[in-house]
Formats: C-alpha cells, structure tokens, sequence
C-alpha cells in the first residue's frame, strides 16, 4: 500500500474532528512540524486520516508524550489545527514530542457469570459502557502512537493502565502479549507491513481486547490467544 | 546477568561441555576453535609442534579472563587424537585418514591445497563408521586467483565451525535438524562459494572437480577512506576489526558499555566490561592496527540532522549501520541524501538469517525501499526457556544464538562494505552484477526452513514437492545467501 514514495498526491478533503462541544479541521502542516514522517509519507497520513474518519469517527489525533495525550497548562488537549499544535480549549499553542489517536473501543461485555464481577470493577473505576440492541458493550479506551518511523513501523497501542488494573490484568506479561506500560503486542518479529491505523485497530486490536477480556472472564492464555503462543 | 553463555544455552544446551575435540592442520584452523569455544566446547586434543596453538590459548585467556578454563591436552602421535568426540582437520588430509573410523572426522581443504583445483572451501564429513567420500582428481594445473583477499575463508569459517557443532550435536535435543536431514539424505560434502561466486554454497555426497578456466579477482586492501559504523553489539563490533585494515579511519557510534554476556559474541574481552563499547574498540583496534584512527562516540544517533553532522566534520566515506533499531531508518536517510555508500545488517530471530541491503550511493534501491518489502520467515518454536518465560516475566538476557551465526553474519556485512569502501574499479565482479541488477538485498541462512515461495522463483522439473512449497529466502543449502532486487521484494 505504501511502498512507494508519491512525489505528488492530490489535495484530500479537510477532516475535522471533535472534542468536548468544540471541533476543528486537522492541519497537515502542523501535524508535519511534529512528526516528520507527515512529510514524507503523504499518502500514508491522508490514508490514515480517511480511515479514522470513515471507521472510527469519534476518534481523534492529539500531541503525544509517550503514550500519553501532551496537556496545556489549561489541561486541555494540544491538537494539529491553525498551523500549530493547539490547546482544544484555550487555543495556546503547545509542544509534544509525537502524534497518537486516542479514542474508545466497543467491544461486547463477556456473557459469563464470572465476568459480572469485571464489568462492575470497570464501571466503578468511572469507565464507560453502553446499550445497544440489548446488548452492553464496553467503551474501551486506547492510544495509538504513531512511531517516527510510520509505516515503516508499527505503531504502539497501548491500554489506559487504569483499565487493565480494574480487570486485575498486569501492564506487562508475555502470556497476555502485553509489552510492558500496557503496549499490546500485535505483530509477530517482522510481520509488520504498511498499514492504516484503522486497519491495525480493525484487524488486530480488536482481537487483542477481546482476548484479554476472555483471561479477564477466567480463560487461560493459551485459549484466549488460541495460536498465537507455541508451546 | 555474569553467565558468559546465557545467550548462548538456549541454542546448544550444556551438550558441548564435556565434548573433547581434536583439531589438526595449520593455524587457520585456530577461528574454527574460537567459534567452537564461544559454544561451550572446553576440552581440545592437539599435536605437538603445532605453534599456533599457544597464541590462540594466550588470546583466549586474554578476551575471558578467569570466567572460562580451557583444557588443552598435547599428543604426539596421530593415534591419540582418536579419544576425541570429534576430529578437524585443516589441510590435514593425511592425518585425518590416518584416525580410525570409530569417530567422527571432518576434513577442510583450502582452494590452495585442493586435489580437485577447486576455488571452493570444502569440508568433507565422515560420521562414525564411515570412510570419506571420494573426491576425484582434476588432474590439470591449478590457475592462481588474482589479488587475493582472505574474506573467502573469513565468511567461510563460522559455516565450517556450525557444521562441527553440528556433527558434536547430533541425535541430542539440540541436534541442527537441516544437517540431520541432510546427513540422513546421504551428504557428506560441502563447499563454500562455487567459482566467482563466493555466495553459493553446495553440498552432495561427494566432491566433484572443477575446471577453472579463468582468474578469479578479489579487491587487494589499501586502507583508504574514513569508515562510520553505527551500533557495535554482535555485528558491528566483529565488523569493525575486520574492516579496521581497509580504511585509515573510524567512526566508532555505541551508547552502551560492555557486559559480561557480551564477550561470547562480540569483540571485547574481559578487561574491558564497564568500559563504553565505542571507547573500547577504538583503543583495542588502534593497539592492533598501526596508522588507524579511531574516533570513538558514545552516543544514540536518531535524527538525520546529527548524521549529517558526522558525515561532513570527518569526512565519512562509507558506513556500517547494524543497531538493529528503528534509528536505522534515519541514519540511512541522510546517508542517501549525502550519496555516502552503505551496508545496513541486522540478524533474524536466533540468527537464523542474517540481512545486509548494499546502498551504493545514490544509485539504486534505497533501504527504505528494500526493507518495507521484506517479509520474516516463519517464525522458529521457542527455546525451553522462551517457553518457560511465557509465564511470567521473562528474564532471557537478549536473542539466542551463538557467535557461529552472529559472526558469519558480521563477517559479511563487513565483506560488502569492504567492497563499499573501494571505488567501483576496484570491486569484485559477484557484487558488480548485484548492484548492476538492483539485487542488494543479501539474505544468508544457516539452515533451510520452509517459507513462501516467492512469484519469480522459476519451477524445473527436478523439484521436489518441497521445492515448489517454497522455502525460506530461497535459502536451500545451509550458509547460501541470496541477493534479492527490489523488483523481487515488491512483488
């Protein structure tokens, strides 16, 4: 998909994004100051704001420190808009040293007994959840952090460390293919190819999560990731 | 973690501690020992007479120091050799056939010493209870090589050291299944690099001769030029003393310092753990090299703006980037920009493979283009201990794999940098044709391992089921390497 350098892409339609009551048109240039792979890899930052718009549109892209969203003094996220990475609620522009999407997962609470007890910790520890069709889904929350190497590489996903302790789940055990600092292991050595990061969420977070809340209901590792540990 | 062989148990286990080996023939034969002892093998029977034989206890004492005791055991007599788990010989013929057929042996011949006029290494391997495959003679003169280099025998000598381990392993848990395989198939002949070839290797039941109608060229050194060479772990530091006699200078670029773990696969000894891994090579490579300068940095370089800063204060004429990282991506990107030629290499996991993309300048593929397109192999099963670790937190001390793949490996990196260093006149014709077919992405395999078979492999009649399901990188002989085109990768 990206495996060639595009000299020239056409101009794509202005994404906007949303937060808190307040909206704004996500500003390539700024988000290029940040991350120099914007630059470079054009075809790959419209393919990713595309995709992110179309499949996950509450989703949105903010100044990082690490996996962590980079704050104003306001406290108010620093978002790419008006030339520079900007305050959503005050509008001073700031410093990150990355890029992340962060944004919320649904994913169907466990059926079984045994998870009642999970869900009600995760509720309790303010995290949400919502009906739909008589169905509860958990509103998972995740970053992704784009690595300064996109898309040669892949990028971290990581879980609000919170949300792992609420399910009693550790930040870092290989059995679990978590990382360490809640980073999900999706690829296997040298299985990463160029793709969007809606692909990455649609076709590998989403089975993570849903693995990690099998263990969380009481299943062994080895059957929440069936075929992924060779013992 | 002070186990020198922490990351080398999870590949050979303890089996080669209580392994004896006899070694004969001449000092050539003293890299084959070091890579053996760098696999846990203590115990070595030797002929008397044989000089060479205290120098390299002397340099092996000097890299690991107190935390390895070697027993070396002096015979002066063929005969005694044959208390030995395993016989080598290096030009040896005579007193290899001497042993009897009790023991397993393994003779090398040189292209120098080749009854067959053959510009191959050669190892041929008789297992317990076996005679040697018969080699028959080419009878004609033998046409000498012109400008002869020892890279030949450099990259030939970690293949002939796991061919060895692999006769010492064989039937243990730990035993190399293509070797068994392929001893099972009747092969007890293996040659390295086939004519102007130094990248294809054979193996068969016996030797067959050669008819050498032409000179073979290989570059002469003539130290020139300034070498940057970033990362100096497994690769880079073994890189860097063997390329520290084709240039004038070094940029030496490493954050870390040397560990205990370390001396069993890379180049630093005993009395330098503690000491910043660039600050220790520079002084050991200039102790060792007269008229080389060093110029040791002990930093990360991450951005292009930094690399670009190296290249233009010290006037960088070629690089070796193997950190292995995803800094590599940067550092190749100013290396392009400023049309600096460069070998970017990195292991596969356990050393398996090795990977070494030739950027020629400006010219060519660049590395981006060659790495995105590049897709692993399967994956090998875990080590005992990579499976234990599964449960908990692991506390593996880095990849497994022993100096035997890291440092062929490293040694090839090296050779094709060596070529880098040299104007284009100068460069031997394997790399020549390479780089005139944007094929400069060398991948070399120490085992054959089934993989995807790429759309531009051609079929033929004599494949086996096997052939056509494909494997790995087109690796089908233990220690081949294969040049792939951008062209290939992106298909």
């Amino acid at each position: 998909m990206f495996h060639k350098h595009q000299e020239s892409v056409p101009a794509m339609a202005e994404i906007s994004h949303r937060l808190g009551g307040r909206s704004w048109v996500v500003d390539s240039q700024a988000a290029g100051q940040t991350m120099g792979w914007v630059g470079r890899e054009v075809a790959a930052w419209h393919a990713d704001l595309q995709g992110m718009a179309t499949h996950f549109p509450h989703w949105v892209l903010v100044g990082g420190n690490g996996s962590r969203a980079a704050a104003c003094a306001c406290g108010g996220p620093l978002v790419p808009q008006s030339g520079g990475l900007c305050c959503v609620l005050c509008g001073r522009v700031g410093k990150a040293n990355g890029l992340l999407w962060m944004g919320q997962l649904p994913v169907l609470a466990r059926p079984e007994p045994s998870f009642t007890v999970r869900r009600e910790a995760l509720l309790r520890a303010g995290f949400q959840e919502t009906i739909v069709g008589g169905l509860a889904y958990l509103l998972v929350p995740l970053v992704v952090v784009y690595p300064s190497e996109w898309p040669t590489v892949e990028p971290f996903v990581c879980y609000a460390p919170s949300w792992l302790r609420a399910l009693e789940l550790p930040e870092y055990n290989a059995g679990y293919h978590l990382v360490g600092g809640g980073r999900a292991c999706l690829f296997g050595w040298g299985q990463w190819r160029p793709m969007s990061v809606a692909a990455v969420l649609q076709q590998r977070m989403v089975n993570h999560v849903v693995s990690l809340l099998k263990i969380a209901a009481g299943i062994s590792p080895t059957q929440a990731f069936i075929g992924r540990v060779d013992h | 973690m002070n186990d020198l062989f922490a990351r080398v148990r999870p590949v050979v286990g303890n089996a080669l501690d209580a392994c004896q080996v006899a070694v004969v023939g001449c000092s050539a034969a003293a890299q084959l020992v070091e890579y053996l002892v760098a696999c846990g093998v203590r115990r070595w029977l030797v002929m008397e007479g044989n000089e060479w034989v205290a120098a390299l206890a002397a340099k092996l004492a000097d890299r690991y120091g107190p935390m390895l005791t070697l027993q070396w055991t002096t015979t002066t007599s063929v005969e005694e050799l044959a208390a030995a788990d395993l016989a080598v010989g290096v030009d040896a013929a005579e007193s290899i056939g001497q042993l009897p057929t009790t023991l397993p042996r393994m003779l090398i011949r040189r292209p120098e010493n080749s009854p067959t006029h053959s510009r191959s290494i050669q190892a041929l391997v008789a297992l317990p209870g076996e005679g040697f495959p018969l080699c028959k003679d080419a009878g004609a003169k033998p046409i000498p090589i012109c400008a002869a280099n020892d890279w030949d025998w450099l990259t030939a000598t970690p293949l002939l050291a796991r061919l060895a381990r692999a006769i010492l392993l064989r039937g243990t848990s730990y035993g190399m299944a293509t070797w068994e395989e392929g001893w099972f198939a009747g092969i007890r002949a293996y040659s390295i690099g086939t004519l102007h070839d130094p990248t294809a290797v054979l193996w068969d039941r016996q030797m067959h001769a050669q008819n050498i109608d032409a000179p073979i060229y290989r570059t002469p050194r003539l130290s020139q030029g300034t070498l940057l060479i970033v990362g100096l772990g497994s690769l880079g530091s073994v890189a860097a003393e063997r390329l520290a006699p084709w240039v004038k200078r070094i940029i030496l670029v490493d954050p870390d310092s040397v560990e205990p773990v370390n001396l069993i696969r890379q180049a630093y000894s005993y009395q330098e753990i503690g000491k910043p891994k660039a600050t220790a090579l520079a002084q050991s490579l200039m102790a060792s090299h007269l008229g080389l300068a060093c110029v040791p940095l002990v930093a990360s370089l991450r951005d292009e703006g930094e690399v670009a800063d190296l290249v233009s204060r010290y006037g960088v004429t070629a690089a070796l980037v193997t950190t292995g990282t995803v800094a590599d991506f940067a550092i190749t990107r100013a290396l392009r920009a400023l049309a600096v030629p460069h070998v970017v290499g990195r292991c596969y996991p356990r050393g398996r493979f090795w990977e070494g993309i030739v950027v020629d300048g400006a010219a060519g593929s660049s590395y981006e283009q060659m790495r995105r397109g590049v897709v692993a192999g399967p994956l090998p099963p875990p080590t005992p201990e990579e499976a234990l670790s599964y449960g908990a937190v692991g506390d593996l001390v880095g990849e497994p794999a022993t100096a035997m793949e890291t440092g062929w490996a490293a040694l090839w990196l090296a050779r094709l940098t060596a070529q880098m260093i040299v104007p284009v006149t100068l460069r031997e014709g394997w790399l020549l044709a390479r780089l005139a077919a944007d094929a400069t992405c060398f991948i070399g395999g120490v085992g054959v391992e089934q993989g995807v078979k790429l759309g531009t492999e051609q079929e033929t009649e004599e494949d086996t089921e096997e052939d056509r399901a494909g494997v790995a990188y087109g690796i089908r002989v233990p220690g081949q390497i294969h040049a792939w085109s951008s062209a290939q990768i992106n298909t």
